[in-house]
């Protein structure tokens, strides 16, 4: 086992309050990392930073040996580091292939020259990316909502489409920021396998941020938690669980642990 | 038209689009038919001001709006005029000199100013356009001052000047369908696929892969050049240029167009320019009212149509629906 992400003293201020301060934590190649904690723990905060979307104020970020830490989150992206959002995950009044294909587009880029005047190595780009979406389309169970426009999709739809977005760019490691918000116990669960399944057939890492206790117990290798900015806890699911630390940072802040 | 918005591309391209076409096509023959030289002129203002209104498309496909648009026509008119005048170049070098050089200083400046979003964008070209006046006007040697550039040589091809107002109407209208295949194909392949995301969700176009700064840029690079070939062929149809014809007021209109036509859609600058320019010329004694009839039909068209005139049919069909 090596770790793919190693996440080395990461920290962010706004202002006077620190969102995060010195945080360490590891996710292993292949495996499910939980990333939880209460609401405002810091948790969008780390995502931002390890993708680049905000500027850390400290801290390293290491992907497969590299320091990506300072760079813009489409370079994060070509090296195989996705991401989901929390809200606003889709390109609203595009279809869901439409969608779909704007993110396999990464992995099938064409010079500036052709870009602009088209001809045959375009058409090539778009076709490729085209046949990698049936098959996100289809791991996702997205494909009977094709020629839906992804705003008009129900909510767990759009989280699942974002999902969807993210892996068309053939991530190794992916990035999942409260997937599962919104959806009903069932469906929770029904994500969860989906998940399970991604995983193994898009051979994936997956860090995942989650309130769905459950869940995260299920599915999850290993679970660090995060609570006012800083790590309180790491470890199995069974170990977490019981961590008096963790049940108190939940009760404090009174969150249900369903 | 439904093939003419971004989400829909080309499986649609049904009757609706095939009845637009020929009405265009039919449209475009009218100067034939009246054998009016007004007529040919208007038409040839259309095609022009479709050609602008189309590289401000471009750049409101990424979400910005420039109000310096006027300015980058002036830079490409001048950059021609005085290719062909000073330096006795022919006006086929002028031509893509000028849309190069407009589109060169469009990169210069975009780096910097398309950090900005939103109203701070619209200002910041806004005093852009104003700076370029004035600047202008501080070189006469150069632009010719306050008075202007006059008798410049007309449209010339491998030594055969276009004299009649048709022979200059068949070249505008087929430089118009140039620059119509030319976004065509942008907006099929994949740099239009980033056009569309940038302007959706500048947040999850960045982390799906696509260099967002980059994007806008092009865009922004790729319209201004548009703006600047527009200018080179307007300069040498009528034959006279001052800094004051690119003043705002020549942005202002092209924004009017786009934004009547349908900022998003592939025909709004076209349908913009049919509807608005010959409006103005047609009511002759209105002509000094031409911006307060162009506000009025902007107020009218957000308040009925945000989406612009290209999204008539599909809310008359809606309306249709619902009535029943
Ligand atoms: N851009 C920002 N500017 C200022 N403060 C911010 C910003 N983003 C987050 N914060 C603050 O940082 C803290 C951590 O927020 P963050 O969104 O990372 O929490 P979270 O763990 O994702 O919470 P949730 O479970 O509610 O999504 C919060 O106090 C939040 O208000
Ligand atoms: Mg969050």
């Amino acid at each position: 086992m090596s770790a793919i992400l190693k996440v080395e003293g990461l920290g962010k201020r706004f202002g006077g309050l620190a969102a995060l301060s010195d945080v360490h934590f590891e996710a292993e190649e292949g495996q499910i990392t939980g990333l939880i904690g209460p609401n405002g723990a810091g948790k969008t905060t780390c995502f931002n930073l390890i993708t680049g979307t905000l500027a850390a104020s400290a801290g390293r970020v290491m992907f497969r040996g590299e320091n990506i830490a300072g760079l813009p989150p489409h370079r994060v992206v070509e090296r195989g580091l996705a991401r989901t959002f929390q809200s606003a995950t889709t390109f609203p009044t595009a279809s869901v292939r439409e969608n779909i294909v704007r993110g396999a587009l990464l992995r099938h880029q064409v010079g500036t020259l052709a870009s602009i005047i088209g001809g045959g190595s375009a058409r090539d780009a778009v076709r490729a990316a085209e046949e990698t979406v049936v098959d996100v389309m289809d791991a996702l169970e997205l494909t009977a909502y094709a020629d839906r426009e992804a705003g008009t999709l129900a909510y767990g739809h759009q989280k699942r489409l974002g999902v969807a977005i993210g892996l068309a760019t053939r991530p190794a490691l992916l990035l999942l920021d409260e997937p599962a918000a919104g959806l009903n116990p069932e469906e929770v669960d029904r994500f969860g396998s989906m998940l399970t399944t991604l995983q193994q057939r898009f051979h994936l890492s997956v860090l995942i941020v989650e309130h769905h206790m459950r869940l995260i117990m299920r599915i999850c290798d290993h679970i660090v938690v995060l609570h006012h900015g800083e790590k309180i806890a790491e470890g199995s699911p069974g170990m977490v669980q019981k961590d008096p630390r963790v049940i108190e940072a939940y009760l404090g802040a009174e969150h249900h642990v369903e | 038209m439904s093939d003419t918005s971004v989400t829909s591309p080309p499986k649609r391209a049904g009757l609706g689009s095939l009845g637009f076409a020929l009405c265009v096509a039919l449209l475009a023959l009218v100067p034939w038919f009246t054998g009016s030289v007004f007529h040919f002129h208007i038409a040839i203002m259309v095609c022009l001001g479709a050609m602008a209104a189309a590289g401000l498309a471009t750049i409101a496909w990424v979400g910005q709006l420039s109000l310096a648009h006027g300015a980058f026509v002036g830079i490409g008119a001048y950059t021609c005029v005085l290719l062909v005048t000073r330096l006795d170049m022919p006006f086929l070098v002028g031509l893509p000199a000028a849309a190069v050089f407009s589109g060169a200083v469009a990169y210069i400046i975009g780096t910097p100013l398309l950090r900005l979003r939103g109203v701070y964008f619209v200002l910041i070209t806004f005093a852009l356009n104003e700076l370029f006046r004035l600047v202008m006007l501080e070189f006469p040697s150069v632009s010719g001052g306050s008075s202007g550039i006059a008798g410049i040589p007309k449209i010339s091809l491998f030594g055969w000047e276009l004299r009649d107002q048709s022979q200059v109407y068949v070249f505008t209208l087929l430089m118009l369908a140039a620059v119509m295949a030319l976004l065509w194909t942008i907006r099929r392949g994949p740099l239009g696929r980033w056009f569309s995301a940038v302007e959706e969700n500048m947040a999850l176009a960045e982390s799906s892969g696509i260099p967002t700064a980059r994007t806008q840029n092009m865009a922004f690079v790729i319209g201004s050049g548009i703006a600047g070939f527009t200018g080179a062929i307007m300069a040498h149809y009528i034959g006279f240029i001052s800094p004051v014809t690119f003043a705002f007021q020549l942005s202002v209109s092209y924004v009017i167009i786009l934004v009547v036509g349908g900022r998003l859609a592939l025909a709004g600058p076209l349908v913009g320019a049919l509807f608005l320019v010959p409006l103005p010329e047609f009511l002759r004694s209105a002509q000094e009212y031409q911006h307060i009839i162009y506000g009025v039909v902007l107020i009218i068209v957000l308040r009925f149509l945000p989406a612009g005139l290209t999204a008539l049919p599909g809310k008359l069909s809606q309306w249709r629906r619902s009535g029943e």
